[in-house]
């Protein structure tokens, strides 16, 4: 097949590759395929750190070829641009027959508008950075933040395929990783790492970062008892890391055997009121790697497949798994789900930005109030431990008891634990403050209300 | 067999290094300012025995990074290039005040074809090691499916600075990744060989034979750490603990020289230019020489490791020691390779002062919580030790310490020491591989947990 000129490209994106990448894939052995893939990026990373500040510019330029035949396929990559020609790697191939997607019906997806932002200046970075610490030490008398990093970067790539996918997509994204303590009245310090990830840093508010770094150290600090009934407000930063330790669940061919195993549970443990769902009617879950609401959002993937929502469990009923377009049954009704973190990696199946589907009209103040005993946890303070048989998991968090709707006191370290199952099925209410975290990929969620988990106060 | 590079010759060599000094002394004052380029060249080959994953894969790249410090501020540019406008390009982003021209050195000359004989070498003697593990796995008398990934490792590097150039450094290693139902299981070496495949195919064979054991009560059991275990153990515990970045969170570096770790017979150095051949270095990633530097002499606290700003911010810091994952990053202060000298037990020796206790062949990942100081290391099976010899299995389980536990319970020390990878550390998410030369250690008073 000849590589067609039908070019699907995001305003702003890398220029179509060359005649000479396309002369490169037109003149392939005869039997082979050959995906070209080109990326660039640009990336400012700042620091405040105890040893300095520093202040780091990285421009990355590079290429993939992905190609083979029937009997074996290789992968090579360099700096720079496409070569003109693939020396050894054309004649070596090995291990699976070549599979690259056949073009897919072009995106509709628009750039937002915060893609043409220009990266933050050398002053602009630190003035942030300050920003947060002079905010959080206002905030928060004896609060100090130790280190800071800021990094704010723009990519763009383009795809040609001799199956004829021509493609051109455009990233930007920022983070921002904070390690804050807090004097605890004669009982050492306590500490708290934050990390938080936005399209641009103008999402980035000083005072609002500082005030959540604020409520965390001071939810870690013991005043109140860790309630042993009721139920739990879990906020996004928390809910969204337990979704990306339940995401290899709804992920791959194996998904739906795991999802009837736990669903399986949830009936065995007389929850006649599912009625054959996975989890409580309240909630959805969805991989889109398109959704602006997420920094990494973006028209195509990394093997050039649109972008588009993919639902995976709707109003807590199981519905379809997350599969890569080689992996579905249909593959010209396919999302694109690879991921493709740069020039040097092979693309692999998602999440992407996997979610839970908020609701617009629920307020995080009339969750809380509504909230007669129990907890407001705040965020992750560890990863996510999962048990031996994959079923139960395991978090140290922080957060606030809860008495008819108000904060009286900060928790102390605590674990959160309990089933996914559990989880799934007790949730109560969900708000409609979508947020989310990084991870493999992003992992997104509004605060939940929750049953049937448990929190205890931390062991030491 | 000795594995040949995959780039013998290398177009580093024939770098002009005047130009570029001459260019970084227009940018940096004369002083105490750091201002260097760190050039860099890597190649990556892997290999899987998976027939379901795409085959051979094969990645190249070079590029450079312009690094200006001045008192606690630094700057740095890198990028995936290293021409000659690609250098002027960095120069310019870390100058803090621009010549009207910078002076540019000659294109590099490149060198095709000098892979050539000596990249089949590598790819062939690749391609043969999954079929050398299997029989070594056989003549273990287990069989069990797993995806084995191979791959083999080159980085070239030189750094200039406005006053030195570096010799080129060269590494040249391989790694393994074994993956299979009950878990992973990772070696680094330099050489792929028979006896690699001997010693992996034994890794494998006990964490097979252990995959189902029940995990050993939580207690304080004495630990006989082979050479691997003991290496991460000391990688961990030691060498993180007494880097200058991490000793800085507290203080001054320079306050922890002298503190009492361990027995006055207690010597553990750290030393790039004697770590194995294809992983040794003579000069760090700042350009600085490595030297044989003692981070505990008789059981004390001798020279934090540093890397120059360290070195500069806290004076009695010896620099050599700066190492970085690669070109986009600044250098940290890292450990590159461990050494502890051998003591005078026999393996029955050992046996004996471990009796009752658990023999840890290998350690499958490590952690320190540099706030508390504790280390963390994870134990994917172990064996009980039982009347002077290896007993039965025990699963996975964690021993948590602090370095004054792991040097002080310090029992006794094999009399053989094994040079080896201490696996890919991951230090402030720079992913670098680190080497030990350690003997087999009885510990005592540490904690393990289920």
């Amino acid at each position: 097949m000849s590589v067609e000129r039908r070019r699907q490209s995001v305003p702003g994106a890398l220029p179509a590759l060359g005649d000479a990448a396309r002369e490169l894939v037109a003149r392939r052995p005869r039997g082979d395929e050959l995906e070209l893939y080109e990326k660039r990026g640009r990336s400012r990373r700042f620091t405040i750190a105890p040893e300095g500040e520093s202040f780091a510019q990285a421009t990355e330029a590079g290429w993939a070829a992905r190609g083979g035949d029937g009997r074996g396929s290789y992968f090579v990559t360099g700096t720079g641009g496409p070569p003109p020609k693939l020396d050894a790697a054309g004649r070596e191939r090995s291990g699976a027959p070549i599979r690259l997607p056949l073009p897919f019906a072009p995106s509709s997806w628009t750039p937002p508008a915060e893609l043409d932002a220009p990266l933050v200046t050398e002053n602009e970075g630190f003035a942030l950075l300050a920003g947060i610490a002079r905010e959080l030490a206002r905030e928060l008398p004896g609060a100090v933040a130790r280190r800071l990093a800021f990094e704010d970067g723009a990519s763009s790539s383009a795809l040609l395929s001799s199956l004829g996918v021509d493609v051109s997509s455009r990233g930007r994204a920022c983070s921002l990783r904070i390690e804050a303590e807090l004097p605890n009245a004669g009982q050492g310090t306590v500490r708290v790492e934050a990390e938080f990830v936005a399209r641009t840093a103008a999402e980035l508010k000083p005072l609002g970062v500082a005030r959540r770094l604020a409520d965390r150290l001071l939810a870690l600090r013991p005043e109140a008892n860790a309630p042993s009934a009721g139920e739990l407000v879990l906020a996004p930063p928390l809910a969204a890391r337990l979704l990306e330790a339940l995401a290899p669940r709804l992920v791959g061919l194996d998904a739906p055997a795991a999802m009837a195993a736990m669903e399986e549970t949830a009936q065995n443990d007389n929850r006649d009121e599912l009625e054959g769902r996975a989890g409580s009617r309240l909630l959805s879950i969805v991989d889109d790697g398109g959704d602006f609401r997420g920094a990494l959002a973006a028209a195509y993937d990394g093997e050039g497949v649109p972008c588009r929502p993919q639902s995976l469990l709707i109003e807590g009923r199981f519905v379809a798994p997350l599969l890569a377009w080689w992996q579905s049954a249909n593959p010209n009704a396919a999302t694109g789900v690879s991921l493709r973190p740069g020039w040097r990696d092979l693309p692999r199946p998602g999440p992407t930005q996997l979610f839970i589907a908020p609701a617009p009209a629920v307020s995080v103040a009339e969750l809380v109030g509504s909230i007669a005993a129990g907890a407001y946890l705040l965020a992750a303070e560890s990863g996510v431990r999962i048990s031996a048989d994959g079923a139960g998991f395991t978090v140290a968090v922080s957060g606030f008891a809860l008495e008819r709707g108000r904060a009286t006191g900060g928790l102390g370290p605590c674990t959160l634990h309990g089933r996914f199952d559990s989880l799934l099925c007790g949730v109560r209410a969900v708000g409609r403050d979508l947020a989310f975290v990084p991870g493999r990929a992003l992992f997104g969620s509004p605060t939940l209300v929750v049953s049937g988990l448990v929190l205890e106060r931390a062991a030491g | 067999m000795a594995t040949a590079p995959l780039h013998p010759l290398h177009p580093l060599d024939t770098l002009d290094t005047g130009a570029v000094a001459r260019a970084l002394a227009l940018i940096a004052a004369p002083g105490d300012e750091i201002a260097d380029v760190f050039y860099e060249r890597r190649s990556e080959l892997e290999l899987t025995n998976d027939e379901r994953e795409i085959g051979v894969r094969r990645r190249d790249e070079r590029g450079l990074a312009a690094r200006l410090v001045r008192g606690e501020r630094s700057w740095l540019a890198s990028r995936d290039g290293d021409s000659p406008a690609e250098l002027q390009a960095a120069l310019r982003a870390v100058a803090r005040a621009l010549p009207p021209a910078l002076p540019s050195p000659e294109p590099f000359a490149e060198l095709h074809g000098a892979a050539g004989a000596d990249s089949q070498s590598v790819e062939s003697e690749m391609r043969a090691f999954p079929a050398q593990l299997e029989r070594a796995l056989r003549k273990r008398l287990v069989a069990f499916p797993f995806r084995l990934t191979v791959r083999w490792h080159e980085r070239t590097s030189r750094v200039v600075t406005s006053r030195t150039a570096s010799p080129v450094e060269r590494e040249a290693f391989a790694s393994l990744d074994a993956a299979a139902d009950w878990g992973r299981c990772g070696e680094l070496a330099t050489r792929l060989d028979d006896e690699l495949a001997e010693r992996f195919a034994e890794r494998l064979a006990q964490r097979f034979r252990a995959r189902s054991a029940p995990p050993p009560a939580a207690g304080h059991p004495t630990l006989l750490l082979a050479p691997a275990a003991a290496a991460v153990a000391l990688h961990e515990a030691v060498a993180h603990a007494l880097e200058a970045d991490l000793l800085a969170l507290t203080g001054s570096p320079s306050a922890a020289e002298g503190l009492l770790l361990g027995s006055p017979t207690l010597d553990i150095l750290d030393d790039p230019s004697s770590a194995p051949d294809g992983a040794r270095r003579t000069v760090d990633d700042e350009g600085v020489p490595t030297s044989r530097r003692w981070l505990v002499r008789g059981g004390r606290v001798a020279q934090p490791i540093a890397d120059l700003r360290h070195a500069r911010r806290f004076g009695e810091l010896l620099p050599g020691s700066g190492f970085r994952s690669d070109r986009h990053v600044e250098p940290l202060p890292r450990t590159h390779h461990l050494e502890l000298l051998a003591g005078q037990a026999s393996a029955a020796d050992l046996l004996a002062e471990a009796e009752g206790g658990l023999a840890v062949a290998e350690i499958e990942s490590g952690a320190l919580d540099v706030a508390s100081g504790r280390f963390v290391l994870v134990v994917p099976g172990a064996r009980r030790v039982s009347g002077g010899a290896l007993g039965e299995a025990v699963g996975r389980f964690t021993i948590q310490g602090r370095i004054g536990a792991l040097l002080g319970g310090l029992v006794a020390a094999g009399a053989r020491r094994e040079a080896a990878g201490a696996g890919w550390c991951a230090k402030a998410g720079q992913r670098r591989a680190v080497w030990a030369t350690v003997p087999a250690l009885v510990v005592a008073g540490l904690e393990i947990a289920p």
